[in-house]
């Protein structure tokens, strides 16, 4: 009878205790961001939250004053191959008819892979074919090849890769020969 | 016997409280830093570089920062409801952004993160937040001090006026790679090294003395050698002779055959290059004619690696039909031939008046 009476006591002793200081769960959602950015939609969250087969991924374009990138949503399949998707969604070009691709579009993406918060996108030779543009669309390529894989949360700075080797250049001026963070600066928010 | 029966569960109770506080360590106890990571980023674009602190924390803490001058610079940063215990703190990514931290526990709840800077840290050029705790991405209580790099005093003097300075001049592309191609089929390798020429002549006659990187269609190493190779050949006529200027000209294009207008670049090196970049943006403008779209950075690998003030000039659209008409008439081309010596003139006169901290 004691002893059943002691035991009763201490369990309710240390319920009492978890109770009071229980894991009342945080609910922020702040992130540290990509330098200072927001990322508001993140490819993670799915817009149907259950069974979503697609996801909107932000996928930046160039303005047509060429003076900045802009993110257009596009509704890419959510698989493995997502960060790829994205990016051939660069190639593809813009739906709007206020924004204009920033990249060849014969450009393919051989592969897009992260390692430790960098993505290593290579791209096969056309993306640096020589004529597309001069200094204005290549920082409006890279402004959006960076920005596009900076997006998804597992992405802090991305490797440009071409035919799987470092380039310094695409078109011949913007140095993107080590792995690049997120320009917050070059992005046009509405 | 029955209250001997309460006081000990009370004390029972207390007990299993306190362990499970210590374990969730609420708002109330001063959080631990738990652990100090570094980052360091270049802006894809700008190429600004930052280095990031993130100390984390058991708990919430508050935070308030200030700098301290020569000749201990320094960001100080207070965490307040924080403590610290004995932690080793790996080495700063970036020495010439941040030299390194300490933590200092000044009081029972307070601790400062000391770093250390190469020199003077201006307003804006730090941030320093907090970000909440998550639990569903298991991520703790954050604080994040991010501190951009500050463009290095310079002890470089420049005296006024052309004569007797040695000027790099790099008419961009040539040989494979012929750069932007307008719809006339004008290549921009060809304007560059026209004009290019044109402000050779004038400002030899000025008294200056230049050097360029090419003065045919070539490639400046070997046309099969890589892009960086390429650029490398390029930025080493200016660094090994030790110029006192490096200037690349250019010619914009975009797949928007509307754009037109004249920008030029640069990259924050030392404190001289923006003076250049202004000066020779303001004299192309009232020189040529054609739209001001203003002075950039950008990470551009020539403006970047060579070791004196540097701009790269985009003057006009190659790719805008109206634009490569005009780009191509011998009468712009001395315009503005004229007006990048004017624009290299009145940089030397502004240096000449600059010294010590900007």
């Amino acid at each position: 009878m004691m002893k059943r009476r002691w035991l009763f006591g201490i369990l309710v002793a240390v319920l009492l205790a978890l109770l009071l200081t229980g894991c009342v769960p945080n609910g922020s959602n702040a992130t540290e961001g990509n330098n200072g950015a927001t990322p508001s939609a993140k490819p993670t969250d799915p817009v149907k939250p259950a069974q979503s087969d697609t996801l909107p991924v932000k996928v930046y374009f160039g303005t047509h004053d060429a003076k900045y990138v802009v993110a257009e949503v596009h509704m890419l399949k959510n698989d493995s191959q997502l960060m790829q998707r994205a990016m051939e969604t660069l190639a593809t070009g813009p739906k709007s008819t206020d924004l204009v691709a920033v990249i060849p579009k014969a450009t393919k993406v051989k592969s897009v892979t992260v390692k430790e918060k960098t993505a290593f996108v290579d791209f096969s030779e056309e993306i640096a074919k020589r004529g597309f543009g001069g200094s204005a669309t290549e920082i409006l390529a890279v402004g959006a090849i960076v920005n596009t894989l900076t997006e998804f949360p597992d992405v802090e700075r991305v490797q440009i890769l071409v035919e799987g080797k470092k380039v310094s250049t695409l078109f011949g001026h913007l140095d993107v020969y080590d792995p690049l963070s997120r320009s917050p600066a070059i992005i046009k928010t509405k | 016997m029955r209250f001997r029966y309460y006081v000990s569960l009370l004390i029972l109770f207390l007990l299993s409280l306190s362990a499970v506080l210590v374990s969730a360590a609420p708002a109330e106890a001063s959080a631990k830093i738990t652990g100090v990571r570094w980052g360091r980023t270049t802006d894809a674009v700008t190429g600004a570089i930052k280095v990031r602190v993130v100390l984390e924390t058991s708990g919430p803490v508050e935070v308030d920062q200030f700098v301290t001058a020569k000749p201990n610079w320094r960001l100080v940063v207070t965490l307040r409801g924080a403590t610290t215990d004995q932690m080793t703190i790996p080495p700063s990514p970036d020495q010439t952004v941040v030299k390194g931290m300490s933590l200092v526990k000044s009081t029972k709840d307070t601790v400062h993160a000391i770093l250390e800077l190469p020199g003077s840290l201006p307003e804006g050029q730090y941030k320093v937040f907090t970000v909440k705790a998550d639990p569903k991405a298991k991520r703790p209580f954050r604080v994040v001090i991010d501190v951009e790099k500050s463009v290095p005093m310079s002890d470089v003097k420049f005296s006024a006026g052309l004569k007797g300075k040695l000027i790099v001049l790099d008419p961009g592309h040539g040989g494979s790679d012929p750069g932007a191609i307008g719809p006339r089929r004008t290549y921009e390798k060809n304007l560059n090294l026209s004009l290019g020429m044109q402000v050779k002549a004038i400002l030899e006659r000025s008294g200056a003395q230049v050097v360029m990187t090419r003065q045919t269609d070539i490639d400046c190493s070997t046309p099969d050698a890589s892009d960086r190779d390429e650029l490398r050949a390029r930025t080493m006529v200016a660094n090994d002779r030790k110029a006192d200027l490096f200037i690349s000209i250019h010619h914009n294009a975009s797949a928007n055959t509307d754009l037109s207008g004249t920008t030029t670049y640069y990259y924050r090196k030392t404190m001289f290059d923006v003076v250049l970049a202004q000066c020779l943006q303001d004299a192309m403008i009232r020189g040529g004619g054609l739209d001001n779209i203003g002075v950039r950075t950008a990470n551009f690998f020539v403006v970047k690696n060579t070791w004196m003030p540097a701009a790269l000039l985009e003057i006009g659209f190659i790719s805008n039909p109206q634009e490569e008409q005009i780009l191509n008439s011998p009468a712009f081309q001395q315009k503005m031939a004229l007006a990048i010596v004017a624009g290299i003139d009145q940089f030397f006169g502004q240096a000449a008046k600059m010294r010590g901290e900007q």
